[in-house]
């Protein structure tokens, strides 16, 4: 019973996790190899942005659904609504720009 | 279950008139998702947000509406004050009556999508003419591409009367679940249950509430409506309530 519950309880940590990870993967050192001088703290606060501030107001969307140009004029537009410093969107297209070199999961 | 047919297709049709000014309108504000639950992220460093909220309750004793006009401040990127401008409320046959006024602070703790289950605290005070209450929630979402399912565990305590001497509490939890149709438009249910204390000694008998939301965004604007019908029987509890939550963003 116990190790039935503990399988379940894995089995929805691990949906949980994936989830996450599929629309927002995590920074990594190979990521951060793809990436022209930002620091993985740039990054970090790119995904929490990604993850946070943008779906304040809509679902966060698969970074490989979009071109990279996309993005970029996604990110133009949004911006301003989202009441981006120039410092964070600079963080938010570096960290979408990272995980887009990446291989799709 | 007690629910009058009438009170249904007035749901039924102001739940359409909503969906139909939605789809009116063009497309970004901070926004809602649900009526009755509160989300775990916070409004951006220096943004202020306007929000109106009214619930309508339909019970056996009649019919009250709740208003409450708010003004929500971000103040830091994971800390959101909002200030809550007056309550008040309006019955049948009755003059609207002044509750109260006061605050609230959320603070924002993890994120929903990157971190393993978003989370945030939340602190309200209200003070009004004779009564003071008091309310903390824990806030926890998790968004699952476009599904946001969002949980708040809720203790208030309450005190009322001349010389505030009379007490009285409340546990109160709430689910919601929301899927994103569009960037714009989102639908989902909400599920309500509230335990009253009074005296702040033995909790009364359960009361459940469970039914439809949507939400709708666009610019600056968003509104979010919640239809709740009573799963459980008792006395005295509404029947109906909807709440309807208005936002416009500075």
């Amino acid at each position: 019973m116990h190790t039935a519950m503990r399988l379940r309880a894995a089995l929805l940590s691990a949906i949980l996790l994936l989830a996450g990870c599929v629309v927002a993967p995590p920074v990594t050192p190979a990521m951060l190899a793809t990436t022209r001088g930002a620091s993985a703290d740039a990054l970090n606060r790119g995904r929490d942005l990604y993850g946070g501030r943008c779906t304040n107001c809509h679902s966060a969307d698969p970074i490989h659904k979009y071109s990279l140009s996309r993005w970029r004029e996604i990110t133009e537009e949004m911006a301003p609504k989202a009441k981006l410093r120039p410092d964070e969107k600079a963080a938010l297209l570096a960290y979408i720009e990272a995980a887009h070199a990446m291989p799709k999961q | 279950m007690k629910i009058h047919t009438g009170h249904n297709s007035l749901v039924a049709h102001s739940f359409l008139a909503f969906l139909a000014l939605a789809s009116s309108l063009s497309a970004h504000a901070g926004q809602r998702r649900f009526g009755y639950s509160y989300e775990v992220t916070t409004a951006p460093p220096g943004a202020f947000e306007l929000e109106t909220s009214t619930t309508w309750k339909h019970s056996s004793d009649g019919d009250v509406f709740d208003f409450r006009h708010e003004l929500e401040i971000g103040l830091t990127d994971h800390l959101q004050l909002g200030l809550y401008l007056a309550d008040w409320s309006y019955e049948r046959h009755d003059v609207a009556h002044y509750a109260n006024s006061g605050a609230e602070l959320i603070w924002n703790l993890s994120n929903p999508t990157t971190d393993f289950l978003g989370s945030a605290v939340y602190f309200e005070a209200l003070f009004g003419d004779h009564n003071l209450e008091l309310e903390g929630k824990l806030l926890l979402q998790k968004n699952l591409g476009p599904v946001t399912l969002a949980y708040n565990l809720i203790l208030e305590a309450a005190w009322e009367g001349h010389g505030l001497n009379e007490r009285k509490g409340e546990f109160a939890q709430t689910i919601g679940v929301s899927y994103d149709l569009s960037k714009h438009f989102s639908v989902g249910a909400e599920f309500l249950h509230e335990i009253d204390i009074p005296d702040w000694s033995e909790g009364e008998k359960s009361v459940l509430w469970f039914g439809p939301n949507a939400s709708f965004r666009s610019g600056r604007f968003f509104a979010t409506a919640t239809g709740l019908f009573r799963t459980t029987a008792n006395e005295g509890e509404a029947d109906v309530q909807t709440r309807l939550i208005v936002g416009f963003d500075f």
